[in-house]
């Protein structure tokens, strides 16, 4: 019967442990669970152990840089607690050590000592006061379990039986492995969430700092994240899905119209396809910005899609410029081939009555053979033009071949010829005095003022063109201020300040008007290295007024003896 | 005698060019009518429906387009002849109906070649 009572009592006391246990671990993983901050929650664990578990508990973790940490040490009495600081402070960890925290760590697998013999405490101790003072602690049995995460072991839980009198047993050190694995497993994810936290918190500096914009979307197109960059170029928001994009005005291809489902990047990048070098355009009111950039999907390791990520920068000033080059190579071919067929078909003409056996009166040979002269001569000045276009590109000056002229006779020179283009037009030279004798580069002063004329003339459509002609002194120097003026459509006032821009062109010409967009450009800087100025005013409707003023430069004053 | 009738208008701005290509189809016996601008092209056609049209693209004002599409809409499929020295000279003259381009500078045996089948088509 008394066989039978202990019996019984043993197995309620067993039941007793076990529903103490499973409350504790219950406990024990509310608390691992409450916080991403493991070292907080490793520590209340160890608090939570004394003295229900154990009479003492410490927790140990390996750090980054393989040292071991003492994370906690719990015991309901505290001066206990710094007594076992004290100890740690004065016997140095040893990692060979064969006993305790250094043999779990280095071996992975759980240690229980029983019953702890005095002659380990001495072993472990070599100084004679500790040795008391721990023996003093009365230590009578320990377990120490290892914290595994993936393989590696990034701790230990050391749980120690004092005071209490109790010798752990294998059901104990089971509890306590069971317990290290969810520690464990708390540790490992608070670091991993830590590890993901700095990976992101890197990412997206590097992607905030990048000049190229940054977009990521979801599998839905829905923008998750945008940095500073692809906020300034005014990439779409988010809010935005895929179907917000596909037919949207706002968003076209390079040739102005808006993306089908098949074009547009972000679809096809979806769809698994890697983009690059792709083009589109964003319209924001009338303000248009020329996007390249490039769409990848993103996949997990087992090919989930995540979504995409496109970067992209602002080129709207490169295929601007692009644009303007290609419009101006366009219109420098028209215009060279232009006087190029009149030699060609007065050449063809003439040959064509010759052929023939006609008798082909001189009048009619001496116009054709005029005509290819003057068409020659200007083709001669179109590619000077050109050249000097080039010249000023390179920022290289022009070398001026200036000589003694007559600006009165260049002018009526240039008049002559626009005239001979046109018989639409009148053009009129209004100067007051016979000559103007300075030293200009004849060519180009003609070749600035036939551009003048030649585009009053392109651009309306008939009436008198204007030359006039005022000379005055200003302070002490003698200037002519040369003015064209046309009765044209005028110049739209946004296009004033930019005229003299190469391959700028005013936008109600632009499309209905050949011209290269260099002619005002080369005339200012020929103008400018003459000593003068250029300057425009415009009314619309009304008519454009160009006006050059030059200094007279006088020829080198020789010395004369008259009379 | 019909051609007197309906002249031949030969439209461009270039004009050493305009009268190589006034005598030439002249010498082959045609009545040519010549205009350097969208405006009087319009206006001597208006004057007499031209048997056909030599039309440069690149007028001032009133382009080659703009004056295509005023004579279809006087005279609905008047021949027209493209004169460019575009390199789209083949876009342009589709654009504007016309069955025949020439592209600057041409040979002016084939502006004759042209206007003859354009003509007698």
């Amino acid at each position: 019967v008394a066989d039978e009572r202990a019996d019984l009592r043993a197995a309620d006391q067993a039941l007793r442990d076990t529903q103490a246990r499973t409350a504790f671990l219950a406990e024990a993983s509310n608390v691992l669970a409450s916080s991403l901050d493991y070292e907080t929650t490793l520590a209340s664990v160890a608090h939570l152990a004394v003295p229900r578990i154990a009479d003492w508990c410490g927790v140990d973790i390996v750090q980054a840089d393989g040292t071991v940490r003492s994370l906690a040490v719990a015991h309901v009495d505290p001066t206990k607690v710094e007594l076992a600081r004290e100890l740690q402070r004065r016997v140095p960890y040893d990692p060979n050590s064969p006993v305790g925290v250094p043999n779990v760590l280095r071996t992975g697998r759980p240690e229980i000592i029983r019953e702890i013999p005095d002659e380990l405490l001495a072993a472990s101790i070599s100084e004679e006061d500790l040795l008391e003072m721990v023996r003093d602690l009365g230590l009578r049995s320990s377990m120490v379990v290892p914290l595994i995460a993936r393989g590696h072991t990034i701790g230990a839980i050391t749980l120690v039986a004092a005071e209490s009198g109790r010798l752990f047993t294998d059901a104990d050190l089971d509890f306590a492995t069971d317990l290290a694995g969810r520690a464990a497993l708390a540790v490992d994810n608070a670091r991993l969430y830590r590890e993901s936290q700095e990976l992101a918190a890197h990412q997206e500096a590097i992607l905030q700092q990048m000049a190229d914009g940054v977009a990521i979307t979801d599998t839905s197109g829905h923008v998750t994240f945008r940095n500073q960059a692809a906020r300034e170029i005014g990439s779409s928001e988010s809010g935005h899905v895929l179907d917000d994009y596909v037919g949207n005005p706002e968003i076209l291809t390079l040739e102005g119209e808006p993306f089908t489902a098949e074009q547009l990047p972000l679809a096809r990048a979806l769809r698994g396809e890697t983009v690059t070098d792709a083009y589109w355009v964003l319209r924001h009111g009338d303000v248009e910005t020329v996007v390249q950039g490039n769409a990848a999907p993103v996949h997990l390791p087992d090919g989930t899609l995540l979504g995409v990520v496109t970067t992209f920068r602002d080129v709207t000033a490169q295929v601007t410029l692009e644009r303007q080059k290609n419009a101006f190579l366009s219109a420098a071919a028209h215009d060279l081939k232009t006087p190029l067929t009149s030699v060609k078909a007065l050449a063809q003409m003439l040959l064509r009555r010759v052929e023939r056996g006609e008798q082909v009166s001189g009048d009619v040979v001496r116009t054709g053979l005029a005509r290819i002269d003057a068409a020659v001569d200007r083709m001669t000045r179109l590619i000077n033009e050109l050249l000097d276009a080039t010249r000023i590109q390179m920022g290289t000056m022009l070398e001026l071949n200036r000589a003694e002229h007559d600006l009165i006779a260049l002018l009526h020179q240039a008049v002559q010829d626009c005239q001979e283009g046109t018989e639409q037009h009148r053009i009129v030279l209004e100067a007051p005095e016979m000559t103007i004798t300075g030293l200009w580069d004849a060519d180009r002063i003609q070749r600035v003022f036939g551009n003048l004329l030649g585009n009053a003339v392109r651009y309306s459509p008939g009436g008198i063109v204007r030359v006039r002609l005022c000379h005055h002194d200003e302070d002490g120097a003698s200037w002519v201020a040369v003015a064209v003026m046309d009765q044209g459509p005028g110049i739209p006032a946004g296009d004033l300040a930019h005229i003299f821009e190469r391959f700028y062109r005013g936008a109600n010409v632009r499309d209905r008007v050949a011209g290269t967009g260099i002619g005002l450009t080369s005339a200012k800087h020929i103008v400018e290295q003459h000593g003068g100025t250029i300057e425009v005013t415009s009314e619309l409707g009304r008519g454009t007024t160009f006006t050059v003023h030059l200094p007279v430069t006088p020829p080198a004053t020789e010395e004369t003896t008259s009379g | 005698v019909a051609e007197h009738a309906h002249p031949i208008l030969v439209v461009d701005d270039e004009l050493p060019l305009l009268a190589a290509m006034e005598w030439v189809l002249a010498d082959e016996g045609w009545h040519v009518e010549t205009a350097t601008t969208g405006e009087e092209a319009l206006d001597r056609a208006a004057e007499r429906e031209p048997a056909l049209v030599v039309l440069d693209m690149a007028l001032p004002l009133i382009n080659g387009e703009g004056v295509a599409s005023r004579l279809r809409t006087m005279y609905g499929d008047v021949p027209i002849i493209v004169v460019t020295a575009d390199g789209r000279a083949e876009a342009k003259a589709r654009r504007v109906g016309a069955r025949t381009y020439l592209q600057k500078p041409f040979n002016l045996d084939d502006l004759i070649d042209s206007v003859r089948s354009n003509l007698y088509a």
